[in-house]
This record gives structure tokens, C-alpha cells and sequence, in this order.
């Protein structure tokens, strides 16, 4: 098991007027090469969890493991776990501070303290991987546009080859078309061996790419499972302040309204298929 | 998680001296330590620490926090008395170890100068524990304005400050993000020699300033939308007025004037 | 009966050291009492137009009247800023001041407005925009749907007849988002603002009088929401998107279904389907 939470318990400030529960005893498990969205509005404590999986936030022993590595243990080694869990914050363009992309990109896989041939493999390799042309390299990232600097913030994370990539609203800003090609190139980096946990409070985003969800309410996880599953609860999720893609909510009130609709469809094709099948028209024309 | 922390000392508060105009405090602070200066002796000083602790206690703000401000300058306050103690040329001699000798004068000048210095901390200490930031900026403002005849940017300079007091927990909370991030991808701020740790903070700092400069021309742009044109024929929401209670600082603190200076005249201690 | 309160035409605008004009040959009307979403892909130049609106830049080629005034001077400008409001998209970045109502007077105290006239206005305003209790709290302490709802009652707080929106709910959550949109529906339908509304969120667009979509500095669509939105694959030609009802409806009647033109809500759908049960 890549990720294992058990029961984790997080409050900020304690002891202080601040105090604040960001988590109240979450647990969850990630499977290896899965594809899995963790969903909630501000504040629910999403970003509290994430940080918990890199050994950023410090956490009692047994309950956060990676690649059964205790980071509650005083002697967990922190180097490994970075090594292996990459984290790609929300707006990372923020983060880039070298000269040029190539520099920027090697600044983990440097503090990794990896031979210098390896780095420049792996930068190069990386710069591909995000979909940025090789020319780049030498370019200041400054002077990029808001996209490509995400993707050399992203390559920054890729390049020290984690085996686990967690990714907080990694589409935030972005207009259509770059949300859908940012959300591709996040389904190739998936297809190509690594295991994803995307933080997100796009239900669209998440329906359309994962295998599980998890959603956070108030540092508890309210609903876990398939995408079809936990869009099931439509009203709930709404009363949470998220929203579950209009399909579903189509075919959710379709249900109600007495048609003939299957539970758990989310995707336009599905809901259109299933409609059509309802209304009699179902195989007569490929949908 | 920065978001909660109060900038500066300010504790809120509804007392007396909470509500004195800004610049009824920062003009009774500078008359404080001018009266801390004309005081002679140790009479004097008594007097004036008892108006001080008087006055913190007035508003309910505990007196520990009155000296937490000594921390810093402990060092200096020590120095400074054994400087005096060592070195005060005198007569009466207490204590004489080899060449190093102890007097009575030694002693007085001493514990003199190190009283002095610990009331200059303690009276301006209780200015900024019942003025928030910005109250003081306003007063600042105000108080200098008449400066501008003489081209002195007091509008500007407060309109500085403000926007820097704004500013800070955005970029506190702004530093930590990238400080995450960093580490995130291995960076280490903890260890190393003190050349090492300096690096280290490029990857920090460098986005620091970068946003700090993008959310400055951000932020220019918006107050130019909202007919920002600085300080002239500008008028302002919270007007600075001087009510009773002003007055009757002001009389407070002349009468310990009065009072130190009739101590001075009849040289006691 | 036509009241246009800004009429643009063949406005142009190139800055200094770019190769390209981010807008160019623009000419459009809107009414006053309008809701008008521009949509476009970053880049297209609706943030340029935005600033043109609000004489932050002014055009370098063409006409552009606001409210009835092309600004030429520096009064100008400020009298156009005055009766056209914008609110940003970054939310910390527009917050001057390290008081909720001292921030909310900002605008009003460089117009110079008499302090018993600024406190009555600002007090208006953020009991308008529902932050009338946080009136004393800190900025910092505020989510990012209350900040921009603070910067809207500034606006307000300046009485203008329009407020530009530059995707304002762009750095926001769902919630944030719905508040502040919510917001900018009610000022225009309750208080009569015209609203210029950008984004490229095309369920808000949706719900806009009037939909202009912009693509390399020009205007490339302008109609009803239904109408653009028909062009289901003209929009993502663009780089944007269309809502998920109306490519359902598309796919539906390439199947044959009979469905009228322009469904794009859940509520819309459902309705005409239950007609065909």
C-alpha cells in the first residue's frame, strides 16, 4: 500500500484562542497505481492532509505510512519520503527562483544528491514528460506564460521521479483549454506507472479522471468512493458547498422523475445512452 | 498557520488610554521620556514609574508585558551599568579588588543611568500596547502633516506603512506556502553551516520578492482604479479629534512634569 | 429605447513593447442596466479591455465613451474610474487597507468626500454586499469570497453606474464563487449597475444578458448566451467550453431526440425530457 492514513488527527494552534481541528480522524488508503481525487471546499482540511503524506506536517506514530514508513517515527527518513511522494502545491508557479528552466527543474533531483549526468537526464526527461519543447531549457522561467511556468513547476516535482505524485488543484486559474490539457497531461503521467492523488473542488475534474474519491467535510471524510458512487449523493454534496457534474445531476433528477436511468452515470455519453435507451431510442443510432 | 497571529504588541482594548487620540500618546510618549530625562534622581523616577504602572494598569493589560520589551535591550541595560559602576570616578569607596574599585558615586550613576534606561522602554512599551498599528500610522500622519509645506511626504510615508502593515501577514502566510514547497523538493533550511543555511534561502526568497513585487504593481493598479492620486485634496473616513479625556492626559502628564521638576529643585535624593 | 452607456468603436490597444496589439478594431455597444459576460481564452485581450474601460490604459487607436465621457485628461480618467468600478481577480491584491471599512472608504476618501458622507456610504455598501459585521475585522482574516466581496462594496461605496468584473472568481472556491457572481446578479437587478462580467467560467457566462466572446484582441462572437453557445464547436475551437447541458443537447438530437434549441440548464433539460417520456 502506497499511502496508508489511519485515524489522523491534526489541530492547529493547540492550547491557543486559534485552536483549530483541521482533521478529525481521517483514514484512507491508496492503492498502487491508482488515479484517486480527494475533493472538499476551503478549509475542509485538504490541504492540511496533503501535507501530511510528504512528512511536511508532523504526525503521532501509526498514523501516516508511505510505502509502510512510519513519518510519525522520530527517526522516519525524510529524504526517502520525498523521494518517493511528489508534491505539486496549488499555484507552484510561485516557487520557481532559478535563472533558467533547466535549473529550476534540477533543484530537487540536486538535493536528492544524484550524480549530474543523472540530473540533466532526468531534467530533460522531465521537460518532455510536461509537454514544454526542449528549447525552453535555457529560457528564465519568468519570462514563460502562467501555463508553461505550472508545467516547469510541475517537471520541478517529475524529475525527482517520485513514485507517488500528489497534485493540490494543479487546473486553479487556468482557462478551458488549459484545464483540459493540463488534466490530460496529469492522466499521461498516471498512465505511464505513477500513482496520482489529485486535490481538487472541481467535481468535473475528478469525475473525469479518477478511479476514487474521497470527500472532505470539515476534516472528516463524508463520502468515499468510485466517482459513480459519490455523486449517488448530489444533495449532500451540494448542502458541502460542492457541486457534482451536471450530468449526474441530470440523471439523478431523471431517476426521480421516473425514467429509467441506472444509478451511478456521470459521464455525457452514459447519461446520453441512457436516455435514449429510456426513450426508445436506444440502439437504433450510436449515441 | 500565521493567519491568527496579531501584528506588533497591539492589545485591544476599550480603556481610557485605548481611547485617547493617537496623537495625544505619541505626544505624551515623547513628553514621557523628556520628563524621564529631566528627572535627577530616583525620587523623580519613582514618581514616574508609578505613573506608568498606573497607567498599564488602567487598562487591564498585564504588567508583564509592560518589561517583555526590556528583552532585547537586557544586554545593553547591563552594560551600561557596569560601565558606570566600573568607571565612575569617586570618592567614598564600597569595595576595592586590585585596580578595579567600587564607589558610592560608581553605584548612584549606575543604578541611575540603568533605571533611565529601563523607564525610556517601559513608557514608550505602553504606546504601542494600546495603539493598533494603523492608529499610529494615522497619528503619525497627522502630526507631520503640517511638514508638507516644507515638501515632507507625510501622506505618503504613512500610506507606506499602512500598506506594509497590510501586507505582512499575506506575505508571512505567502512564505510559508513557498518554504513547503521547497522542502517539498528536498530543500533543506534546518542544517548546514551559516554560509549553507544563507543559500538555502534563494529558493525562498527569490519567489518572496518576485511576488512581492507582482502583488505591488497588482496592487498599484487597483488603488489607481479607485482614484488614487496621493495625498492632496484627499480626506479621510475616521477623522482625529481631540475630545475631553485628551486634555486630561495632557494635565496628567504636565503635573508629572511639574513634579519632577519641583523634586529636582529640592534635591531630594 | 437605446441608452448605451459605453459605446466603443474600433478601439485598438498596443502595449509599448509588444509585437501585436492585445486589442484590436473593438466596436460594441452596452446598455446601461446591461449584465454583459466577455468570455475568452487568457490572452485573448479581455483584461486589456477591462483596463480600457476603466481608463487604467487608454486606446491607442479608436473611440471608447463611458458613461458618456471619452477620457482624454487626467480628470477625465479619474471621473471614468469613478463612474466605472472594477473589481480584480486576485483578491489579496486589491485590499489596501488592514481595516475591512477603512478599505471600504479608500476610494471615497480620494474623491475627497466629506468623512459624515463616507461613513454613511460605507456602512450602505457593506451591509449591500452582506459584510456589515466584519466591518472592524482584519482583511487577512477573510476567505477569499468575503475579500472580493469587500472590494466589490468598495466599489460600491463610489456610487458608479458600471462595475467591471476582471475574473473576479477566478482564484475562488464554488462557494466564494456562487457569493460573489450572486452579488454582481443582484447589484444589476436590484440597483440597476451595468455589469461587465469576465471570466471564462462559461456557466456564469450562461447566465448573462449578452455574451461576448473575444479570441487575439477582437470580438470573435457577440449574441444572446443560447445563441453563442450553440456553436458548440466554434467555442472550443476557441479554447473554451460550453455548458455540459448544451453538448448533451447536441448529442441527444444528433441521435434523433427532438429537443428546442438552446437548452443549458439541468432544470431546462429535465423539463423537455419529461415532455417525451
Amino acid at each position: 500500500m502506497p499511502i496508508e492514513v489511519k485515524n489522523l488527527v491534526h489541530v492547529y494552534m493547540p492550547g491557543t484562542p486559534f485552536e483549530a481541528h483541521a482533521l478529525k480522524g481521517v483514514s484512507l488508503a491508496v492503492r498502487d497505481g491508482e488515479f484517486v481525487g480527494i475533493i472538499g471546499h476551503t478549509g475542509s482540511g485538504k490541504s492540511t492532509l496533503i501535507s501530511h503524506l510528504n512528512g511536511l506536517e508532523k504526525s503521532e506514530p501509526g498514523a501516516v505510512f508511505v510505502n509502510g514508513m512510519d513519518l510519525g517515527d522520530k527517526g522516519a527518513d525524510l529524504i526517502a519520503v520525498r523521494r518517493a511522494v511528489g508534491l505539486v502545491f496549488q499555484y507552484p508557479e510561485y516557487q520557481l527562483f532559478e535563472e533558467t528552466v533547466a535549473k529550476d527543474v534540477a533543484f530537487g533531483p540536486s538535493n536528492l544528491k544524484l550524480p549530474a549526468e543523472e540530473i540533466e537526464r532526468r531534467v530533460s526527461e522531465a521537460i518532455l514528460r510536461v509537454g514544454l519543447d526542449p528549447s525552453v531549457s535555457d529560457k528564465s522561467p519568468f519570462e514563460l506564460s502562467g501555463g508553461q511556468k505550472r508545467r516547469v513547476a510541475i517537471a520541478g516535482v517529475l524529475a525527482m521521479q517520485p513514485s507517488i505524485l500528489i497534485l493540490d488543484e494543479p487546473a486553479a486559474g487556468l482557462d478551458p483549454a488549459g484545464r483540459r490539457e493540463m488534466l490530460s497531461l496529469i492522466r499521461n503521467i498516471h498512465d505511464s506507472g505513477t500513482t496520482v492523488v489529485m486535490v481538487s473542488h472541481s467535481m468535473d475534474d475528478v469525475g473525469r479522471c479518477c478511479d476514487r474519491l474521497f470527500v472532505l467535510n470539515r476534516g472528516e471524510i463524508a463520502f468515499s468512493g468510485t466517482p459513480a458512487e459519490v455523486f449517488l449523493h448530489d444533495e449532500a454534496l451540494h448542502g458541502m458547498g460542492l457541486d457534482v457534474p451536471e450530468c449526474a445531476k441530470l440523471a439523478n433528477r431523471l431517476r426521480r422523475e421516473g425514467f429509467d436511468i441506472p444509478e451511478g452515470l456521470f459521464r455525457e455519453e452514459e447519461v446520453c445512452a441512457a436516455i435514449l435507451n429510456h426513450l426508445g431510442k436506444g440502439g437504433k443510432q450510436p449515441c | 498557520m500565521l493567519k491568527g497571529v496579531t501584528i506588533g504588541q497591539f492589545f485591544p482594548g476599550d480603556s481610557l488610554i485605548h481611547r485617547l487620540d493617537p496623537r495625544t500618546k505619541l505626544l505624551a510618549t515623547i513628553a514621557l521620556i523628556a520628563i524621564v530625562f529631566v528627572s535627577q534622581g530616583f525620587a523623580g523616577f519613582l514618581l514616574i514609574a508609578a505613573f506608568v504602572l498606573a497607567c498599564c494598569a488602567s487598562t487591564g493589560i498585564h504588567l508583564k508585558f509592560l518589561f517583555r520589551g526590556l528583552k532585547p535591550i537586557l544586554f545593553i541595560v547591563l552594560f551600561t551599568f557596569a560601565l558606570n559602576l566600573f568607571f565612575q570616578s569617586g570618592t567614598t569607596v564600597l569595595l576595592q579588588l586590585g585596580p578595579v574599585k567600587i564607589t558610592a558615586e560608581g553605584l548612584r550613576m549606575a543604578s541611575f543611568m540603568a533605571v533611565r534606561l529601563i523607564l525610556l522602554v517601559v513608557s514608550s512599551q505602553l504606546l504601542t500596547l494600546t495603539t493598533s498599528p494603523i492608529a499610529l500610522t494615522d497619528g503619525l500622519e497627522s502630526l507631520f502633516r503640517p511638514l508638507e509645506v516644507v515638501k515632507f511626504p507625510a501622506h505618503e510615508i504613512a500610506m507606506m506603512m499602512s500598506i506594509a502593515l497590510r501586507f505582512i501577514p499575506t506575505l508571512m502566510d505567502e512564505a510559508d506556502k513557498i518554504m513547503k514547497a521547497q522542502k517539498a523538493r528536498g530543500a533543506d533550511f534546518e542544517t548546514g553551516n551559516l554560509l549553507q543555511r544563507a543559500k538555502a534561502m534563494v529558493p525562498l526568497l527569490v519567489p518572496l520578492f518576485v511576488g512581492a513585487f507582482r502583488r505591488a504593481e497588482e496592487l498599484a493598479l487597483a488603488m489607481d482604479a479607485r482614484c488614487y492620486r496621493g495625498g492632496a485634496g484627499r480626506t479621510r473616513m475616521h477623522q482625529l479629534r481631540f475630545k475631553g479625556i485628551d486634555a486630561l492626559a495632557a494635565l496628567a502628564v504636565l503635573a508629572l512634569l511639574a513634579a519632577v521638576i519641583a523634586l529636582n529643585a529640592f534635591h531630594v535624593w | 429605447m437605446s441608452n448605451p452607456i459605453i459605446e466603443a468603436h474600433n478601439v485598438c490597444f498596443q502595449y509599448e513593447d509588444a509585437a501585436a496589439p492585445a486589442v484590436k478594431d473593438v466596436s460594441l455597444t452596452v446598455e446601461a442596466g446591461e449584465f454583459v459576460a466577455i468570455l475568452g481564452r487568457n490572452g485573448s485581450g479581455k483584461s486589456t479591455f477591462a483596463k480600457l474601460l476603466n481608463a487604467l490604459l487608454l486606446p491607442t487607436g479608436g473611440t471608447l465613451r463611458v458613461n458618456g465621457l471619452e477620457a482624454r485628461t487626467e480628470d477625465d480618467c479619474y471621473e471614468v474610474r469613478r463612474s466605472c468600478g472594477m473589481v480584480f481577480q486576485n483578491p489579496d491584491n486589491q485590499i489596501v487597507a488592514t481595516i475591512v471599512e477603512e478599505d471600504c472608504a479608500f476610494g471615497l476618501e480620494n474623491l475627497g468626500t466629506p468623512p459624515e458622507e463616507i461613513r454613511r456610504r460605507v456602512d450602505e455598501a457593506l451591509l449591500d454586499v452582506g459584510m456589515a459585521e466584519q466591518a472592524g475585522a482584519s482583511p487577512s482574516m477573510l476567505s477569499g469570497g468575503q475579500k472580493q466581496r469587500v472590494a466589490v462594496a468598495g466599489v460600491l461605496a463610489m456610487r458608479p453606474r458600471i462595475i467591471v468584473f476582471d475574473e473576479s472568481t477566478a482564484m475562488l472556491d464554488p462557494v466564494g464563487r456562487r457569493d460573489v457572481f450572486e452579488l454582481a446578479r443582484r447589484l444589476n437587478r436590484e440597483e440597476g449597475i451595468t455589469i461587465v462580467w469576465i471570466t471564462h467560467f462559461m456557466e456564469e457566462a450562461a447566465l448573462a444578458d449578452r455574451l461576448l466572446v473575444m479570441d487575439r484582441g477582437r470580438v470573435a462572437l457577440a449574441g444572446a448566451p443560447r445563441e453563442v453557445f450553440a456553436q458548440v464547436d466554434r467555442i472550443m475551437k476557441l479554447g473554451l467550453d460550453v455548458p455540459e447541458m448544451m453538448k448533451l443537447a447536441a448529442r441527444l438530437r444528433r441521435a434523433g431526440v427532438k429537443l428546442p434549441e438552446g437548452i443549458m440548464t439541468v432544470d431546462e433539460m429535465a423539463v423537455e425530457l419529461c415532455r417525451l417520456k
